[in-house]
């Protein structure tokens, strides 16, 4: 019977590092485990992915649905727009189904964070236009990646294949085994430590050392109103994705300057429009004295550059005008609420609804 | 791999089952290829730098026991030595005498003359290096024989367990341990479970918490108060102890459940009433290395300078044993600063003696006690600091300290209490206890499980390295 048990042991700890080693072998497991309500199901981003990285209890979120566009704002418009995105995370579910867009009968998008490209039969009859949608924290990595914006979105040649190229969301299986432990640490925690009945005792952890030692995840600050989790990356100054991170001069003018390279391009291939939107990070419209830092205001140092071709759709003063600025940002995740999202994408239909009258 | 890692538990939960389940003349191969994974795990193309000097260490330690010639068998031995010092030379130390030499033909006006070399410090490189070398002394010397088998030489240089941070072994300890055939043992089982969780305990709950209070007033000494940086100097002891001690205990205690019985490191340093006393009690396996490889020698060949000869001998050893630490000369003074203080200790042994008598032992034991760590707290902002005018900075500022003035510390209150009560609880613990004994099998399953709970719940878990991994 010991004897047993033992190769039973063997053979699931082997079997759980193997797995944990490869990183599309986690995937596998991974959908199933996001998606399931029972007991061994992940609470990682169902309640926010600042939640999922810090698991203090008192911002765990319900988890919000599919955002629905306002239809008023598309009334009277024929669909004649073919719009593709750059984008990350924030604006996918926008720009996946063209009915979410005024004047939209195509749509689709290349997710940056993945690299991934989108293949497009390019049709002249159609208004052609690229959204370049990036959040703020990767302006300075992301905006300034030419050789990958440029690519992002491919016109396909007559009698090219599209099953060929890597899709958004469809990226190619790598097996490959990590042989550097680091990379393959949050593969290990996510197999063997991210399991729903395991998160009382996570909150409690979190809790105490929060309450007692008034620290938390290094991934995630506290508000000092105590109402928002942000992320820490585009909290903590020395790092480049912070809203506080000192931005020169010459670091705006080199954005601008690639920015201007990938619209040559797109306009050379004959699209209509290249779109830049950049969304701004939470702590920016939120909090941007947060314990006497000084807001860098990249945004609008790009996006007001005279030198910037691109047509710009400008999220930051959207958000920072609003009424119900609270409202846009989720509490515990590093994304909008729908709310927020709802609010942009009514601003962004009026934005399609002329380029339709065009 | 991270000892305080998952990667690391699913690893020796594998390796010490598959250990028990193969046949005995199989074991050898697993825990030689588990050794391999385990350091390859770190940066894969080092491993070539270790099977280099193992195969000259493995060929010059047959050489030395067959050849009788003492000339020849000097000449193989030093051969071994350059080999491994040489790896030392060109992976550690090589940017540090570059940048020295450079800096002196900067200063006389002339260019540069030595590139630096960019490469990354491979992980452990002193460890193994001196485990390798004591190995060939030991066989010029005639107390061990040379190992025929090359795998069982190998995994002498490579086992696991204490292949990235120590215990540096020496060959009669351990490697006819791996000639042996072990069997599964109940008891060696929890007395090694206890003593890794013990080592876990002082690392992700003590070492790592008390971290976040030194970093944070080492990162910027400009912006700190005297009070916040002495304060940071007296934690830090207890960190590097905790850190370092809490890898030697598991390691041992992972070599302990496969049957394996490894030096221990530490004794109680903190109970030490002289500098002399504490590095019989520090770091043992190094301390003994030196004086078995280095002080003795040096000492037999300046017999005829009388009591010159141990002061010549102290100052060398500690500055080459700072210099073991990192290539740097904040690790000489470090190195230095510790000879210095034995050398006084030996000037005034006699005059000490008659000192302890006239006081209260009670008093004068205490005392010993205080100054030495005060003394070891001093010599470990060099060791700490990045620079030398860093060290001598922080020192200035805490000797113009207010102690009444204000303080800001990365942690709060609280925390600073709760670490203070953790020292406490381990000084009582190793007061009483160096291992925490296991043979009751409900105490031992009941200490054992408490441990575990309080390490995750109050451990600090930010994949932060064991400071000797960079030696």
């Amino acid at each position: 019977m010991r004897k047993a048990l033992g190769y039973i042991v063997l053979m699931l700890t082997l079997a759980a590092f193997i797995i944990s080693s490869v990183d599309d072998l986690t995937r596998i497991p991974a959908q199933a485990k996001y998606a399931s309500k029972s007991w061994w199901g992940s609470d990682k981003y169902n309640h926010g992915d600042l939640y999922g990285m810090s698991y203090l209890p008192q911002f765990k979120a319900t988890p919000h649905g599919q955002v629905v566009p306002n239809k008023a704002a598309c009334e009277g418009t024929t669909r004649n727009l073919h719009v593709y995105a750059v984008s990350d995370s924030y604006t996918w579910d926008v720009f996946r189904y063209p009915a979410n867009l005024c004047g939209a009968s195509e749509s689709g998008y290349a997710a940056s964070n993945f690299f991934d490209q989108l293949p497009v039969r390019f049709d002249p009859t159609a208004r052609n236009i690229i959204v370049i949608e990036a959040n703020e924290r990767n302006v300075l990595n992301v905006l300034n990646n030419v050789e990958y914006l440029n690519k992002a979105i491919h016109v396909l040649r007559p009698g090219e294949d599209t099953v060929l190229l890597e899709t958004a969301g469809r990226r190619k299986r790598n097996f490959h085994f990590n042989f550097n432990m680091k990379d393959a640490d949050a593969n290990f925690e996510f197999n063997l430590w991210d399991y729903r009945f395991l998160t009382p005792i996570k909150e409690f952890k979190a809790w105490i050392t929060y309450k007692w030692f008034n620290r938390t995840a290094p991934d995630v600050v506290v508000s000092p109103d105590k109402k928002y989790l942000f992320y820490n990356t585009t909290v903590d100054s020395t790092l480049h994705e912070s809203s506080f991170k000192k931005v020169n001069d010459a670091q705006v003018n080199e954005v601008v300057s690639n920015l201007n390279k990938v619209y040559d391009n797109y306009k050379h291939q004959g699209f209509d429009e290249v779109y830049l939107a950049i969304i701004p990070n939470p702590v920016s419209v939120l909090c941007p004295n947060l314990n006497g830092m000084t807001y860098n205001h990249i945004i609008q140092r790009v996006q007001d550059n005279p030198n910037l071709k691109m047509r710009v759709f400008d999220s930051y003063h959207l958000f920072n005008n609003s009424p119900d600025k609270d409202k846009i940002y989720s509490h515990s995740d590093t994304h909008w609420t729908l709310f927020g999202e709802r609010v942009w994408l009514d601003a962004f239909n009026k934005e399609m609804a002329r380029e339709n009258i065009k | 791999m991270l000892f305080n890692s998952l990667p690391f538990i699913l690893f020796y939960i594998i390796v010490t089952i598959a250990y028990f389940k193969l046949p005995y003349k199989f074991r050898w191969i697993l825990l030689l290829a588990a050794s391999c994974y385990f350091y390859m795990a770190f940066v894969p193309i080092y491993i070539l730098i270790l099977g280099f000097t193992i195969v000259i260490d493995y060929y010059a330690g047959i050489y030395l026991e067959k050849i009788t010639d003492h000339r020849k068998r000097r000449r193989f031995l030093v051969m071994s030595l350059v080999a491994n010092i040489g790896v030392l030379a060109v992976f550690k130390y090589y940017n540090f005498i570059a940048f020295n030499i450079n800096e002196l033909f900067d200063v006389s006006g002339h260019k540069a003359p030595l590139a630096y070399l960019k490469i990354l410090l491979p992980i452990g490189l002193s460890f193994h290096t001196f485990q390798a070398m004591s190995y060939t002394l030991e066989v010029y010397r005639g107390n061990q024989k040379a190992e025929q088998h090359f795998g069982i030489y190998a995994l002498y240089v490579m086992f696991y367990p204490q292949l990235v941070a120590g215990p540096i072994e020496r060959p009669q300890n351990v490697l006819h341990q791996f000639h042996e055939e072990h069997d599964y043992d109940f008891e060696n089982l929890k007395a090694g479970l206890m003593q890794m969780a013990t080592g876990f305990f002082k690392k992700v709950v003590i070492a790592d918490r008390i971290a976040i209070l030194v970093d944070g007033a080492y990162a910027h000494p400009q912006t700190q108060s005297g009070s916040s940086l002495c304060v940071a100097a007296l934690f830090y002891g207890f960190q590097i102890y905790c850190d370092f001690s809490g890898y030697s205990d598991i390691a041992l205690g992972a070599a302990r459940t496969m049957g394996y019985n490894l030096m221990i490191n530490f004794d109680r340093p903190f109970i030490s009433t002289s500098v002399t006393e504490f590095w019989r009690r520090w770091h043992i396996s190094l301390s003994t290395w030196f004086n078995d490889y280095l002080f003795t020698p040096i000492m037999i060949a300046r017999r005829n300078w009388g009591k010159n000869a141990v002061v010549f001998a102290l100052i060398v050893t500690f500055g080459i044993s700072g210099l073991w630490h990192g290539a740097g000369w904040t690790f000489v003074i470090f190195g230095l600063l510790h000879g210095i203080a034995m050398v006084y200790e030996f000037k005034t042994k006699k005059f000490r003696k008659k000192l302890s008598k006239s006081w209260p032992h009670w008093l004068y034991n205490n005392l010993s006690i205080v100054i030495t760590y005060l003394f070891a707290c001093v010599t470990w902002i060099f060791f700490r600091s990045p620079y030398v005018h860093e060290a001598f900075y922080i020192l200035s500022k805490i000797a113009h300290m207010n102690p009444f003035g204000p303080a800001a510390f990365a942690m709060n209150t609280p925390e600073i209490f709760f670490s203070i009560g953790l020292i406490v609880l381990l000084c009582i613990k190793e007061k009483y206890w160096l291992t925490i004994p296991t043979k009751n099998t409900f105490w031992f399953f009941v200490i054992f499980i408490l441990m575990m709970c309080t390490c995750y719940l109050f451990g600090v878990f930010n994949n932060k390295q064991f400071i000797y991994f960079q030696f």
